[in-house]
């Protein structure tokens, strides 16, 4: 049994401690990828909030391996993308403000880095959801394998999945930065 | 060294750029590669495209997680102070159906019906097909609970709530799935592929769009919740019945076989419901819960995490069946299976009710694909609709 299997099934028995290891080990990596597609780190606790008490709520079933980090990540892409998208919606005729990020001092890096960061996040909101997934557990650093499963296709169809979804990354992101 | 009879498309070069293909796989690409400038194009525009995908997702701004401070507010939201057992399962989906005129205050008597008669009511058959006939729901939420406490509520029903007046509308049996889409106002699916390989054309029957309706003794209600040493509050005072109103849409049935060969599958689009105003639905949602079984602080941790105005509870009592979330034509769906032999007050006519029902919802339409077989099987007839 692996580590994170017998995380998960002290979480099935309600073991608060297990819950507790799980939170504390994926929150870093759950919160970056929320934050990745948001930009804000109100929402994106938000969201993993939400994804960790999804977990809580409903633990992974016994009966087959889970790869806990995948499932995390998935399903924090999915609150994620549609969190982004709604906002979008909301703002609609806003101009997309652009985050600043704080730890640059200087203010045309930061300016300039803000900028990359709302073009990445404004690509994000337009592409379909599973292209979002694939590029983001990828950019993560799920093997083909483990996207396969996470996202239920073929091991084989994974290269094309994501040779398209950067395909259209960079169109939209290059429209973007031409501007 | 195996060799290539045409060129490897764009997918295999991303693999072979990530290095995770075989390595004999790695080799042999590597070997076409030297001798091919067609693919050098398309390797290059891949390693490109990859290269700024990556650069531009790792540049986005990062934030340093606060994890402790996160855990502190997770436990206070959701755990503290008491330690909860995890001895119940929720699952919620069923997004995207649509209310045409749903009023998120009307479901609080609703809720009381689905919590009592559903689970009173005990065939699993019945269940989803009362689903798809009386509920428009955008996700459901299937908590397993104690077989005792069924027994405890059987019977209380039939004083809550009167028997639901439908309007009569008489099936009609037609020739196929181009007259059923007519009726029923939506594209009928078909299997593709049946079980055990035949391609015989099922019975089709249509029910046309009804109305039901049912008044809720909200005086038996209450006297329920006293007797289970519950609060009252959640039921509106100043009335002694409510009604509860459903418009269902047309529902087409096509059948397959007989007995253990049994294959129904079940299309519809989703009903509305209209419940009286004033009610707080997450209050109710939460004593309906204790009534179930679970423990106040449970019931009202469950009731905060479901949106009451779009989410239908299926109470699944453990002995009769078990419930699991599946993946089905690319979306989520609910395979409830039932366990055989010991369904209390169980009905020898249940003999031909289907081991399996798998549920889910596409583009508007509620399916149900029920069969006395695998569940590997029904999941094969549902892929297989068009």
């Amino acid at each position: 049994m692996s580590h994170s299997e017998a995380l998960l099934e002290g979480l099935r028995q309600g073991d608060e401690v297990a819950f507790e290891t799980i939170f504390r080990t994926y929150y870093g990596r759950v919160f970056a990828l929320a934050y990745r597609l948001l930009g804000s780190a109100q929402e994106a606790e938000d969201v993993a909030q939400e994804t960790f008490l999804r977990l809580y709520l409903r633990p992974l079933p016994r009966g087959r391996e889970h790869n806990l980090l995948a499932w995390l990540l998935k399903v924090a892409t999915n609150l994620g993308y549609n969190a982004a998208r709604a906002r979008r919606r909301r703002q609609v005729k806003e101009e997309m403000p652009a985050t600043a990020n704080t730890s640059e001092p200087d203010p045309a890096d930061q300016a300039m880095q803000a900028d990359r960061s709302g073009h990445v996040r404004e690509v994000l909101a337009h592409l379909p959801e599973r292209q979002v997934q694939i590029l983001l557990l990828r950019h993560v650093g799920l093997s083909y394998e483990e996207l396969a499963t996470a996202l239920g296709v073929a091991p084989g169809s994974v290269g094309t999945l994501l040779a398209r979804a950067e395909r259209a990354f960079q169109q939209r992101y290059s429209e973007l930065e031409e501007k | 060294m195996m060799t290539l009879s045409r060129c490897p498309d764009e997918g295999m070069w991303r693999a072979y750029l990530d290095g995770q293909l075989s390595a004999t796989e790695q080799t042999t690409l590597k070997e076409h590669l030297s001798g091919c400038g067609g693919c050098a194009e398309t390797i290059a525009r891949s390693e490109s495209q990859a290269t700024l995908v990556y650069d531009a997702l790792t540049q986005a701004a990062s934030h340093e997680p606060a994890t402790g401070a996160a855990w502190q507010r997770f436990r206070t939201r959701h755990l503290a102070p008491a330690r909860y057992p995890l001895n119940w399962r929720l699952r919620t989906m069923w997004q995207s159906l649509r209310f045409r005129s749903w009023r998120p205050a009307l479901l609080g008597a609703l809720l009381v019906t689905l919590v009592v008669s559903v689970m009173a009511i005990a065939p699993l058959r019945t269940a989803a097909s009362q689903f798809l006939g009386i509920f428009r729901v955008r996700k459901f939420a299937v908590i397993s609970i104690d077989p005792a406490q069924v027994r405890n509520l059987a019977g209380f029903e039939q004083q809550v709530f009167s028997q639901p007046q439908v309007s009569e509308v008489e099936p009609v049996e037609v020739a196929g799935a181009d007259e059923a889409s007519l009726l029923a106002g939506f594209r009928v699916l078909v299997p593709g592929r049946l079980p055990d390989g035949s391609n015989v054309t099922p019975q089709f029957v249509v029910v046309g769009a009804t109305s039901a309706r049912t008044e809720v003794n909200l005086a038996a209600a209450r006297a329920l919740l006293q007797m289970a040493n519950l609060p009252t509050d959640a039921i509106p005072a100043d009335r002694e019945t409510v009604e509860v109103t459903a418009d269902i849409p047309p529902v087409v049935t096509l059948s397959y076989g007989r007995g253990a060969a049994a294959l129904t599958i079940i299309q519809a689009r989703s009903p509305e419901v209209n419940v009286p105003e004033g009610i707080d639905l997450a209050r109710v949602g939460e004593v309906g819960l204790q009534l179930l079984g679970l423990s106040p602080q449970e019931a009202q941790r469950l009731s905060r995490s479901i949106d009451w105005a779009t989410t239908l509870i299926i109470p699944v009592p453990t002995d009769i069946a078990s419930v699991r979330e599946v993946t089905v034509r690319g979306v989520s769906g609910y395979l409830i299976g039932q366990r055989s032999g010991n369904r209390p007050g169980g009905d020898p006519d249940e003999a031909t009710y289907g081991a399996y029902t798998l549920i889910w919802e596409e583009r508007g339409v509620l399916y149900a694909v029920i069969g006395n077989m695998e569940a590997s099987v029904l999941t094969e007839v549902a892929e297989s609709l068009r």
